[in-house]
């Protein structure tokens, strides 16, 4: 084996009440992908950024032979700017005292060739998919040529499609001799594209061996240290109807659904399969009632719009969960009571019931496994799974008749992901209605009891859990018949 | 990889501490002694009967809008109108008070009451432009700062002039209107208890109602709330007529506490002052209460400062600006970075 | 970073302490004159009779070795915290300056019986019982004479203005003692009246006096306190020949030429004399009234306008000012004596 380009020895960090990272030793080799997993909180980001130079390790040493690049989980990128400004930024050519657009944005299009990253340099980079923000991102780093390249959860934010083209272009960084360190927890993609894994638990290297040599069971029991979470079995249930949609028409022309017709019934999920920009996001914002559409969406028992909705134990589980989910600021109790707060039980009169809000939120730790200090800490600081198995189990709480998941179990780890999805069988198998729009096809096979396919606004394609063909979703979800 | 230095309750005590420091040096720029400057306004705020009295009238004077903004704050809404606020329901009360008969008990409670309607009716104004027009609430209430100083002028010079006034004020109002005073010998009114339990009151609404909780969910997180049921535009006339209203209280126990008639100069920028005093206190309400007394030392002690120690009054203006422009804008720059920090863990 | 704020902190902490050590006191020595004044919502630089009175707060510095204090009112609020302040550090005397102040000086004067204090242009029936408060007003309409007569002598279009504040009982003496004085002179003038509302607007005080010129009148006489600025503005571009004539301090300097006069009530003798009482241990109480036989009152020295007026209009305002000294002719101070003023004929 050649000397390692990075080499790291004996790292050790810690925050204030938890020990991140707890005397690691990793090496990278030049030409050689090199995946570290693991559960989030396993310490896997803080490794990164130490390796990176962006934190300084309590002890243990750092030597790298080359310059290294870090692409981070979240991008940090100046929207209003454009994508050659944005790769550019702060190394722009000159001519005299003025920038030299030209020249930079031919650097950045030949950059792009060169790495197979399709992307016009002049696109304002708000303007831009998170996929094709990615590979900004990425090129960014790049252009700086650097012998080690660090990848934190480089494809949480992409479509399949995406990936496969965004490890194209990883693959062939490493073949013209770059070492690449890739943290993720996706199994598939460690698999898939990696050289070596290096599985890391609590702060610690657990276990590290060639990829060729490892499964994806293996890997996912070494992260969990133990026996994989088992999802809920589904149980025999008889489908009454929920919710109707009929001819839905919603969004902008890009991005919106065009002439949508739906059922849900309870008892049973019906999963939306395709491709993140679908149309998505404007039919779950359409069903929740936050974005006016034409068409019908009704519920059986009939509810009334908007302000009923709420009472009428129909619940979301929206796709950000910082954003259109979580109060980040607020406790565990105040975020459990949120969109609940109208509900008999939790009002009274004019009053907030604060101990039937305590109780519910401790219902829902328990329940959903939330792992907290206390219920008066802040949202801000839980886990990401945490935070999102909080929302779920706020969403779920009351068995209400309707449940829209968007994304349900993104960005969070194996066990936090397995503990969402049982908890939604069951609440399918106690009768209610699921309606579940994922961008991990594997996620819906795993779950739905009926799939769509959503391409371009329409439903591409239905298949019932009994006939369905991976293959012929995957090719209605690229578009092709 | 959080960057954020100062927790939310340091920010308060970075600010008490900046604001001495800032008061030294603008002593020493003076030529005063810092010692003799600190001492000449301890004494002139706190040392007798009657300087404790004026501080607490200053005090009382504060805290009314401060409370306002705060509310509004809390909602999300930068609500900068509560001079226009306090001015309003003040002239309601002023011109009520000067002008009818009633027996005093119900007289006072009339008077405050419209002191609530006038200053919420003008906080109204700002949450429809908002609701309906989306009219940014910073601008609106701004203006309607000005619009509020020329219609009470306009309407105390032209029909609600005083018979025996001099200025543009209203008639006094009889000695029984006169809120009880509360330290004899002092011109500290029971206003200052009203103010109190108004903070009371909102702690209880922030911790206890559904209501309180809508407007802090909607003001930390707007889209979060807008997609759980809660309906922003209602939050938002409803929040800044509260506000107003709150104001507006003050504004009347001024004229029914203190000054007895309406006058068109009646604050000198309680409005204004108070976004610092809101901002100090963390737009909480119980630590409002503690900020609006040391703004009230500030107030009351800065005049015995400039007449035994030869420091400028104006020196507190100028450091309760900075107070607000570095207050304010670092809860700007908070609010922005949350979408960015969102997710950072 | 955290470290190096640290670190500034207590460095500008050391700063102050090391540069407090080298400061003296600046406050009252023991057994000082001290002598505090509020201002109304004018203020100082008003050109008027709060820097009329702040004058008479610098003489008694230079000539009793007073220590003074000014605090400024901004608005009607501060009236009773600054008279407060001021009492609590128990100056020998404290200036109430302005009519505004007369009710609340009131109250703060019957809360501390033992404190000296003096309003001017007050209302002396809301102190008749507070024997702790010199009340000092002037005979505004004997040098508001002098200026009616002087500006019924130099229209050219036989008409002139008058320019009040607010319409107060106090303005009302300039106004008819300024009508009365034209009457004295030329009954044919015609006088247009118009009050701004205010004492320190500015900028409604130019736009009424250029109504007031619009109208036809080529003298406006503005008894409105700092609002009268925006009337010396006004006439800064009307053609020669049109004059503003200022009130209370000396104001012929802020527009050479084009302000006839000031009609000056002399303020800063009120105090200093108020004052060198304290001072000598005989303090004044009740109402002082002060006049053109005082010197309190009167018009400037034309020192810019002299060669305008003439001798002979000049020859005939003295002998106009000798008669009012000797009481032949009584101003009137309200517009019912107005009315009812009989031009006195002089030789």
């Amino acid at each position: 084996m050649s000397t390692p380009a990075l080499r790291l020895r004996g790292i050790r960090k810690a925050f204030p009440g938890v020990v991140a990272v707890d005397g690691v030793d990793l090496d990278l080799t030049a030409g050689e992908i090199h995946a570290l997993v693991g559960e989030n909180g396993a310490g896997k980001s803080t490794l990164a950024a130490i390796a990176f130079g962006e934190l300084h390790p309590d002890a243990g040493s750092v030597e790298s032979n080359g310059t290294v690049g870090l692409v981070h989980q979240h991008f940090e990128l100046v929207g209003r700017l454009n994508v050659w400004q944005n790769v550019l930024l702060g190394r722009e050519p000159r001519r005299g005292w003025r920038i030299d657009a030209a020249a930079a944005r031919e650097r950045v299009r030949a950059l792009s060739k060169a790495n197979e990253l399709d992307i016009d340099p002049d696109a304002l980079v708000e303007d831009l998919p998170i996929g094709a923000q990615q590979r900004v991102e990425l090129l960014r780093e790049l252009e700086r040529d650097p012998s080690i390249l660090l990848l934190d959860e480089p494809t949480a934010a992409l479509a399949p499609a995406e990936i496969d083209g965004f490890f194209a272009s990883v693959t062939q960084l490493a073949r013209r001799g770059t070492a690449v360190l890739i943290v993720t927890h996706k199994l598939q993609e460690v698999i898939a594209y990696s050289a070596r894994v290096s599985v890391m638990r609590r702060g610690r290297i657990v276990a590290a061996m060639p990829t060729a040599e490892t499964s994806v069971d293996e890997i996912a029991r070494a992260m969990v240290g133990g026996e994989l979470p088992q999802i809920a079995q589904r149980a025999q249930t008889t489908p009454r109807p929920c919710l109707t949609v009929h001819a839905l028409q919603a969004g902008s022309a890009e991005s919106g659904v065009t002439g949508i017709d739906l059922e849900v019934r309870g008892g049973e999920i019906v999963g939306i399969a395709g491709v993140e920009g679908n149309g998505q996001t404007a039919l779950a914002d359409a069903i929740a009632g936050v974005l006016p559409y034409r068409g019908s969406v009704r519920f059986t028992p009939e509810l009334s719009p908007k302000r009923e909705r709420s009472r009428v134990e129909t619940s979301v589980i929206p796709q950000d969960r910082h954003v259109e989910g979580l109060v980040l600021n607020f406790s565990i109790v105040e975020n459990a009571v949120l969109g609940r707060q109208n509900r008999p039980g939790i009002r009274r009169g004019v009053l907030l019931d604060r101990e039937k809000a305590r109780e519910d939120a401790q219902a829902i730790v328990e329940r959903f496994d939330v792992r907290a200090a206390s219920l008066d800490v802040k949202v801000r600081t839980l886990s990401g799974g945490n935070q999102q198995k909080l929302l779920v189990g706020r969403a779920l709480i009351d068995q209400p008749h309707f449940v829209l998941a968007y994304n349900p179990t993104r960005g969070i780890d194996v066990g936090a992901a397995a503990l969402v999805q049982s908890r939604l069988i069951e609440t399918r198998n106690a009768g209610t209605a699921v309606l579940l729009i994922s961008f991990d096809l594997d996620e819906i096979l795993a779950l739905a009891d009926r799939i769509c396919v959503i391409y371009r606004g329409a439903i591409a394609g239905r298949f019932d859990r009994a006939n369905v063909e991976r293959a012929a979703i995957g090719r209605l979800m690229a578009g092709s018949q | 990889m959080r960057r954020r230095s100062l927790g939310n309750a340091a920010a308060p005590l970075a600010a008490v501490i900046i604001i001495i420091v800032l008061m030294s040096i603008a002593m020493l720029v003076a030529g005063t002694s810092p010692l003799d400057g600190f001492s000449a306004l301890i004494a002139g705020s706190l040392g007798g009967r009657s300087q404790i009295g004026e501080t607490l009238v200053a005090t009382s004077a504060l805290l009314f809008p401060s409370l306002g903004i705060a509310l509004a704050f809390r909602a999300g809404l930068f609500n900068i109108g509560a001079e226009g606020q306090l001015l309003v329901g003040a002239l309601l009360a002023g011109a009520f008070g000067g002008s009818v008969t009633l027996p005093p008990f119900l007289a006072i409670i009339i008077m405050l009451a419209l002191g609530a309607i006038g200053g919420g009716l003008w906080g109204a104004i700002a949450g429809w432009m908002k609701a309906k027009l989306r009219a940014n609430e910073i601008i609106s209430t701004l203006m309607l700062n000005f619009v509020a100083q020329y219609v009470t002028l306009w309407l105390v010079t032209q029909w609600l002039m005083g018979p025996a006034a001099i200025g543009a004020e209203t008639a006094w109002l009889p000695n029984t209107y006169w809120l009880p005073t509360l330290i004899p010998h002092t011109r500290l009114s029971i206003g200052i208890l009203i103010a109190i339990a108004i903070a009371v009151l909102l702690q209880f609404l922030f911790t206890r109602t559904v209501l309180g909780y809508e407007l802090r969910a909607a003001g930390e997180a707007p889209e979060a709330a807008r997609r759980n049921g809660i309906n922003l535009p209602r939050l938002t006339w409803l929040s800044l007529t509260l506000s107003g209203a709150i104001a507006g209280i003050g504004g009347a126990t001024i004229v029914a506490g203190e000054l007895h008639r309406f006058n068109t100069q009646l604050s000198p920028g309680y409005g204004y002052v108070a976004i610092a005093v809101a901002l100090v206190g963390d737009l909480d309400p119980l630590k409002v209460c503690v900020a609006s007394f040391f703004f009230g030392i500030l107030e009351a002690g800065g005049l015995a400062m400039q007449a035994s120690a030869q420091v400028p009054k104006d020196t507190i203006h100028v450091i309760e600006g900075i107070i607000i422009l570095v207050l304010a804008a670092r809860r700007y720059v908070a609010q922005r970075s949350e979408r960015v920090e969102a997710g950072s863990l | 970073m955290k470290d190096r704020l640290r670190a500034a902190f207590a460095a500008a902490a050391v700063a102050i302490v090391l540069a407090a050590c080298s400061v003296h006191h600046r406050g009252p020595h023991p057994g000082q004159l001290k002598l505090g004044m509020v201002t109304d919502v004018g203020g100082l630089g008003d050109h008027s009779f709060n820097d009329s009175a702040y004058r008479g707060l610098l003489e008694s510095q230079s000539q009793l070795g007073a220590y003074i204090q000014v605090l400024q009112s901004r608005s009607a609020a501060d009236y009773q915290p600054n008279l407060t302040a001021l009492t609590n550090l128990h100056f020998d005397m404290i200036y109430a300056v302005g009519v505004l102040m007369s009710r609340d000086l009131s109250e703060v004067a019957q809360a501390n019986p033992t404190q000296h204090y003096a309003i001017i242009d007050g209302d002396p029936t809301a102190f008749a019982g507070d024997s702790n408060v010199v009340v000092v007003t002037f005979k505004e309409q004997d040098g508001s004479f002098l200026a009616g007569a002087l500006a019924a002598m130099m229209s050219t279009t036989h008409h002139i203005a008058f320019l009040g504040g607010e319409d107060l009982p106090l303005i009302e003496k300039f106004e008819a003692g300024y009508a009365a004085g034209a009457r004295e002179v030329d009954p044919s003038t015609k006088v247009d009246v118009k009050y701004v509302g205010s004492f320190d607007d500015v900028a409604a005080g130019e736009e009424l006096t250029q109504l007031l010129f619009d109208g036809g009148a080529d003298i406006v006489y503005s008894a409105a306190g700092k609002a009268t600025l925006g009337s010396i503005d006004a006439v800064r571009t009307r053609p020669a020949g049109t004059y503003v004539i200022g009130v209370d301090s000396d104001m012929d300097g802020l527009l050479p030429g084009k302000v006839l006069t000031s009609m000056v009530k002399k303020v800063y003798v009120a105090v200093f004399d108020i004052a060198k009482a304290i001072k000598d241990g005989r303090p004044l109480s009740g109402h002082i009234v002060l006049g053109l036989q005082q010197h309190a009152i009167g018009l400037t020295d034309f020192r810019y306008t002299r060669d305008q007026i003439g001798p002979q209009r000049l020859a005939r305002l003295a002998l106009i000012e000798r008669a009012i000294e000797e009481g032949r002719i009584v101003p009137p101070y309200t517009l019912a004596g107005e009315a009812a003023f009989k031009p006195v004929p002089l030789p």
